[in-house]
């Protein structure tokens, strides 16, 4: 006999390890059903509908999900979290409630030196309470560290991963829609921010003068960072990937300033995070500020 | 013993829910107790409730469900029991007076607790005389307007105890609201013991948690840590919570140039896990009515950098044992003793232990203990009086039967 509890909610712990895979608490089984071998962890892919399977491991006092971070298991995207029990009657999916998250490991400065591809998994609570993990698989990275504005300068210092570049890469803005406008920065090299990240890549300070910007930008348009390593030709995103806030757009506010346009008046200028954390800048109008 | 709670709404998020769904938990090991929400907007609590405790509903804002009171016609008609001294009396009507009249007339529980003035009002009124009526203060004394308490001045006189949860709070209960009979003691909000590790100290991050509102002062903090940021400027400030001075708060940060080292987090729930990735916490406000947050962050091991203001914070932290207090109000006093935790790890971790310690004072079990204490005083009163009330009854019974009796002898003579 299955009586579904529906109000019942299944609510899961997790714990990100040094290691940087995710731990889940599974609750313990609804009225009715129970945990049976084709039982497990379900990560479902927000849009595409992907599924990724991670069986309960059952032996000890609570079952356990183990979700191992590795290139390739959940591509990049927004993943919400089921757990499958089994019943008389077939499979029964319940959506997970989102319980504590131990997110230490995520915290910088990072353990563990990155290396490429970077994979970053940060559990998190969506806005109706639910488990999700957001998720980020990059081939090439420039992680960015602190973002500076002054009213003239606009200057990101960050580290560009991957090895053996005899020099910093190239650092530009380039205009989102459609258009091939690309603006460089004047680039200098930084030391690595702890010993253990030397030879994992390339420290960088990118600046440019806001007039620059002002010279070829238009109201509306984003303008996004790139960089490019020494002597290759595929261009990297410069983003924040590297903790555990899986949302920076509205946590982390920067300045902004109004530049003379020449021959199209004023315009606002401001750096933010998108929504898949990459740094990115904003022109608007000034009109009606 | 039979207890039960009543409170305005148990479905939903809030530090007198909290406090009330943790002490009922503890309380549930040894007594049968019961909650009675007043309203019900949605089909589960969000906190999860212990199964032994029976949650009854009074009033459902539901729609849609089979016995769903939305638009009922007692619901917009203005509560009359309720007082409108109270600032929820907009959300209370005839319909929530007679549901929770009849719920305490009908109650068979040998402890009644109310869990804000409103409520407590209509728990003196209406409660059976049996039972031991207790109010709860969640906020303060001093927080409610002066007509809300020349009204509480009558009505309280009917209850068996009123308690608060600062010794402050009930020192001013005391002196400005006296209730001839009705002892006010101080028994404080309970906070269980965190799941996760406590806090190690070696973390650069300091952590604040609570509205966005004026009184909880941000925008101090956010100056103090500026001077934290000029001497140590890979230590980062995480704010959380939610409300109306957000866009006021950016706008300090951008201005002060510390957008890389002061985050505003949004909500969080549940905190202990944001907690324990700081390894200070921060509370800069004017006001707080109890601290729940302070022990919250205690609890997780971190040392609590707080405001000495009223009425909680001076009654939770020992000054350079567990915490530092600081002058309400004072940037630089904050800012001080901010860099003396950030600049000293082993102190952090030292301070944090010490907190930890002094914070299990607050744990349910303990304080569902002093409540135990209470009500078993109150009750063992109450029932001398009922039994003193029943020997005055029977014998007057006995006295009118002896007369009867000798009228009737009388007449046979």
């Amino acid at each position: 006999m299955i009586s579904q509890r529906t109000t019942d909610l299944l609510v899961a712990d997790c714990w990100v390890e040094r290691s940087g895979e995710v731990r889940v608490r599974v609750p313990l089984p609804p009225l009715g059903t129970g945990y049976e071998d084709s039982s497990g962890l379900l990560a479902r892919e927000r849009g595409t509908g992907a599924e990724v399977r991670v069986p309960f491991d059952t032996s000890g006092a609570q079952a356990r999900a183990l979700l191992v971070r590795e290139p390739g298991l959940l591509p990049e995207g927004r993943w919400d979290l089921y757990a499958e029990y089994g019943s008389e009657t077939g499979p029964v999916l319940r959506r997970l409630r989102a319980g504590l998250r131990d997110l230490r490991a995520l915290l910088p400065p990072l353990a563990a030196p990155p290396r490429l591809p970077v994979v970053s998994w940060v559990p998190y609570r969506t806005s109706g309470g639910w488990l999700a993990l957001r998720t980020w698989e990059r081939y090439g990275h420039a992680e960015v560290q602190s973002v500076h504005v002054s009213r003239d300068e606009f200057a990101v210092e960050g580290w560009l991963l991957g090895q053996g570049r005899p020099a910093p890469p190239a650092v530009e803005l380039r205009c989102r829609r459609g258009c091939d406008r690309a603006l460089p920065t004047v680039v200098s090299a930084r030391p690595a921010p702890s010993p253990a990240w030397e030879g994992t890549g390339q420290g960088f300070r990118s600046s440019l003068l806001w007039t620059d910007l002002a010279e070829i930008a238009s109201e509306g348009e984003v303008w996004d960072l790139y960089a490019l390593p020494y002597g290759a030709t595929e261009a990297v995103r410069v983003a924040r990937l590297l903790d555990d806030i899986p949302d920076k757009k509205d946590v982390y506010s920067f300045p902004d300033t109004h530049v003379w346009a020449p021959g199209r008046g004023p315009l606002r200028i401001r750096p933010y995070y998108t929504q898949a954390n990459g740094l990115s800048v904003k022109a608007e109008s000034l009109e009606g500020i | 013993m039979r207890i039960s709670f009543l409170i305005h709404n148990a479905y939903g998020i809030g530090g007198t829910i909290r406090t009330t769904v943790n002490l009922a938990q503890a309380l549930a090991d040894r007594h049968e107790v019961e909650i009675a929400s007043v309203f019900r907007h949605r089909a589960a609590p969000t906190f999860s409730i212990d199964p032994r405790i029976r949650l009854v509903p009074l009033v459902d804002l539901r729609p849609g469900v089979p016995r769903s009171d939305l638009g009922h016609p007692l619901s917009g008609v203005p509560a009359k029991a309720f007082p409108r001294e109270e600032s929820r009396y907009r959300q209370y009507s005839a319909l929530t007076d007679s549901r929770v009249r009849s719920w305490l007339e009908s109650s068979r529980a040998d402890v009644l607790v109310g869990t804000r003035p409103g409520l407590n009002v209509l728990l003196a009124r209406y409660a059976p005389g049996g039972a031991v009526k207790i109010a709860q203060e969640h906020l303060t004394h001093d927080s409610h307007s002066p007509a809300l308490r020349t009204r509480l001045r009558t009505e309280y006189r009917r209850l068996d105890a009123l308690t608060t949860v600062t010794d402050e709070d009930a020192a001013a209960y005391r002196r400005r609201l006296p209730l001839p009979g009705v002892p006010v003691l101080a028994v404080p909000d309970s906070v269980p013991e965190p799941v996760l590790r406590p806090a190690d100290g070696s973390a650069k991050v300091v952590v604040a948690a609570g509205r966005l509102a004026p009184v909880k002062r941000y925008d101090l903090l956010i100056d103090a840590f500026e001077q934290v940021v000029r001497l140590h400027p890979d230590w980062t400030l995480r704010i959380y919570g939610e409300g109306g001075l957000r866009a006021t708060l950016q706008e300090r940060i951008r201005r002060l140039g510390l957008h890389n080292n002061v985050l505003l987090m949004g909500p969080a729930a549940p905190m202990e896990a944001e907690w324990v990735k700081g390894s200070i916490a921060a509370s800069s406000s004017n006001l707080e009515s109890f601290g729940v947050s302070i022990i919250e962050a205690m609890r997780c091991g971190l040392p609590v950098v707080s405001t000495a203001c009223p009425c909680g914070p001076p009654e939770i932290i020992r000054d350079g044992v567990d915490g530092r207090l600081v002058e309400p109000g004072s940037v630089d006093g904050f800012a001080a003793a901010l860099l003396d935790l950030v600049g000293n790890e082993e102190m952090r971790a030292r301070m944090g232990r010490r907190g930890r310690e002094a914070a299990a004072r607050f744990d349910p079990q303990c304080v569902a203990a002093r409540y135990e204490e209470l009500f078993a005083r109150l009750l063992r009163a109450q029932q001398g009086c009922t039994v003193l009330r029943r020997l005055r009854r029977t014998g007057t019974r006995a006295a009118a039967a002896l007369r009867q009796a000798s009228s009737h002898e009388g007449s046979v003579r």
